[in-house]
């Protein structure tokens, strides 16, 4: 069964275990909390389509492990995506202290263009904080990183984490900033009917991708 | 019944044919004593009841003893009054061992850097943990796993903790009534399985040795896997790291996975038909979905995702695939290294 959209956009979800990415995930995919849920091994996977600026646009969400010992083996998983949620929480410092390694991964793995959002998870605990807003806002700014505190819980902010990443990307697609076109920029088009609309950027012919996951 | 010798591909498919057509049911607690003399002694052959047990499988009522011997806590050549004393020693041994961890437990959590975050970490995936059954009973308890998970932690420096474990764990604690036996079951299946399923030890073994059999048994497929499916074999870690826990509709299946031959897991537990069968699994699996990926021309990430929804497997299946695997290898000229991988 095919679904339609305009652009398939491959996203990370990253940060150090226990942080509430998968939580994240489901939240997102499927507008409740997840109480019980199995830990991430290797990755997980979720879709949803989502209306962004006038264009359907399909997110692949690849959820990955957090603990330290699968770092090295999900980094082949970074491959080509074209965003990511960078997670920590909001009362742990220590997932704190290890974004700037998670942010050096994505760019190196993935691609030095990923749009990243930094997410600022598990807001709804907020008198057991230990990351203050401002703080985390600096790092945001430092790396020119998005930035948002979300609860996986109440859903406050995920679906906004989400949508921004996805407007970001689509914004610098339309500004010529990110080409589609270019291998493991983690984006397709949706379709080849509506890849022949478009002006090729190139000569050189570009064989649509259909998705069928 | 066929008699198996890893030499022997004719056997193999015999075992798989036989698995298949499910002659006989699975080993029940009658015919399991009949295996034992008056006084406990085995009175088959090891190698009889292993294949019995890769063949048909155990019945649940006497799984939990079938794997103290398939997994070392037992010796085979043990008399019934000798296993008592084992069991009495190997419950002694546990609690001098809880004993010793509560005195130094805040001695770990001062000093040692990685214990409060493996802690954190064993915590908060038994919080996760999804540990209902389909009618919403709570099957385990969560308080005497996560102790029985930091022993193991603070016990076995080799395997330590790796997210997954609280799982498989899990598996072992609802097999066996006491916490020492299903302390000591984990611990003697990881060293049974080599720690094949420990992704600083036995995993990346295990995916290597995937690769190798790939490109001998079916080259066109080796060719798109190194090609456009490339990164694809590498990314399927996590079929090792939980002994293919996730691709099974029940519990039962996993088991009857694990206790098929015991080198590495049960059918990873009686070593037959070979050692280190999860290899032979794992290709079986990826068979499942070579013929999408070679029709679709897909991506190692495409292929990736077709692997991760290969779920609600069949264990009789698979593992019949598996040894029609083993039969098919050693019609071939394989290697030395692939050889003594799996003899």
């Amino acid at each position: 069964m095919a679904e339609t959209y305009d652009f398939l956009f491959k996203f990370l979800v990253i940060g150090s275990a226990g942080t509430g990415k998968s939580c994240l995930l489901h939240q997102f995919i499927e507008n409740k909390f997840k109480q019980d849920s199995n830990h991430t091994i290797g990755v997980e996977f979720g879709s949803r389509v989502v209306n962004v600026g006038g264009k359907t646009v399909k997110l692949q969400i690849w959820d990955t492990a957090g603990q330290e010992r699968f770092r090295s083996v999900t980094r082949s998983y970074y491959r080509g995506a074209a965003g990511a949620l960078l997670v920590y929480d909001i009362t742990s410092r220590e997932t704190y202290n290890s974004l700037a390694a998670w942010l050096t991964d994505a760019r190196t793995l993935a691609s030095p263009n990923i749009v990243v959002i930094l997410c600022g998870n598990k807001k709804d605990l907020d008198p057991e904080r230990e990351v203050t807003f401002l703080e985390a806002s600096r790092f945001a700014q430092e790396n020119e990183l998005m930035f948002l505190e979300t609860s996986a819980l109440t859903g406050e902010n995920v679906e906004e984490a989400f949508l921004k990443c996805a407007r970001t990307i689509l914004n610098k697609i339309d500004s010529g900033e990110l080409d589609p076109e270019r291998m493991g920029s983690g984006i397709q088009y949706g379709d080849a009917s509506l890849r022949q609309l478009r002006q090729p950027r190139s000569a050189q012919a570009v064989t649509p991708q259909p998705c069928g996951c | 019944m066929t008699t198996l010798f890893p030499e022997n591909s004719l056997s193999a498919r015999q075992s798989a044919s036989f698995i298949l057509a499910k002659r006989k049911p699975p080993i029940d607690k009658t015919e399991w004593n009949s295996f034992f003399d008056e006084n406990g002694y085995l009175a088959k052959s090891r190698d009889f009841i292993c294949v019995n047990i890769l063949e048909r499988g155990l019945h649940p009522g006497v799984r939990t003893e079938a794997w103290k011997f398939l997994t070392g806590y037992y010796s085979w050549q043990s008399s019934q009054d000798e296993r008592l004393t084992v069991d009495s020693t190997r419950r002694k041994n546990y609690e001098a061992l809880c004993q010793m961890y509560e005195k130094i437990q805040p001695l770990l959590e001062n000093l040692h850097q990685n214990f409060t975050k493996t802690q954190n970490n064993i915590a908060c995936d038994i919080q996760k943990l999804y540990d209902k059954d389909p009618l919403g009973n709570i099957l385990v308890d969560k308080k005497r796993l996560e102790k029985i998970l930091l022993l193991s932690y603070v016990c076995n420096p080799q395997a330590e903790y790796q997210q997954g474990f609280h799982e498989m764990v899990m598996l072992f604690q609802l097999m066996v009534e006491h916490d020492h036996e299903t302390f000591w079951l984990f611990q003697f299946f990881l060293q049974k399985t080599e720690n094949s399923c420990v992704i600083t030890i036995g995993v990346g073994k295990n995916l290597d040795m995937l690769s190798r059999l790939i490109a001998i048994l079916d080259p066109t497929f080796a060719e798109h896997l190194k090609g456009k499916g490339a990164g694809a074999v590498q990314a399927l870690f996590p079929w090792f790291c939980l002994c293919f826990q996730h691709a099974f509709k029940s519990f039962d299946d996993v088991w009857r996975l694990w206790e098929a031959p015991t080198p590495p897991p049960q059918v990873l537990l009686t070593g037959k038909p070979c050692r280190n069968l999860q290899v032979l699994v794992a290709y079986s699996m990826l068979q499942m979905v070579r013929e999408q990926v070679l029709l679709e021309g897909m991506s190692g990430d495409a292929i990736l995702l077709a692997c991760n929804n290969l779920i609600d497997l069949d264990a009789d299946e698979l593992i019949s695939a598996a040894c029609m695997v083993y039969a098919e290898l050693f019609q071939k000229d394989v290697p030395q290294p692939l050889k003594e991988f799996f003899l």
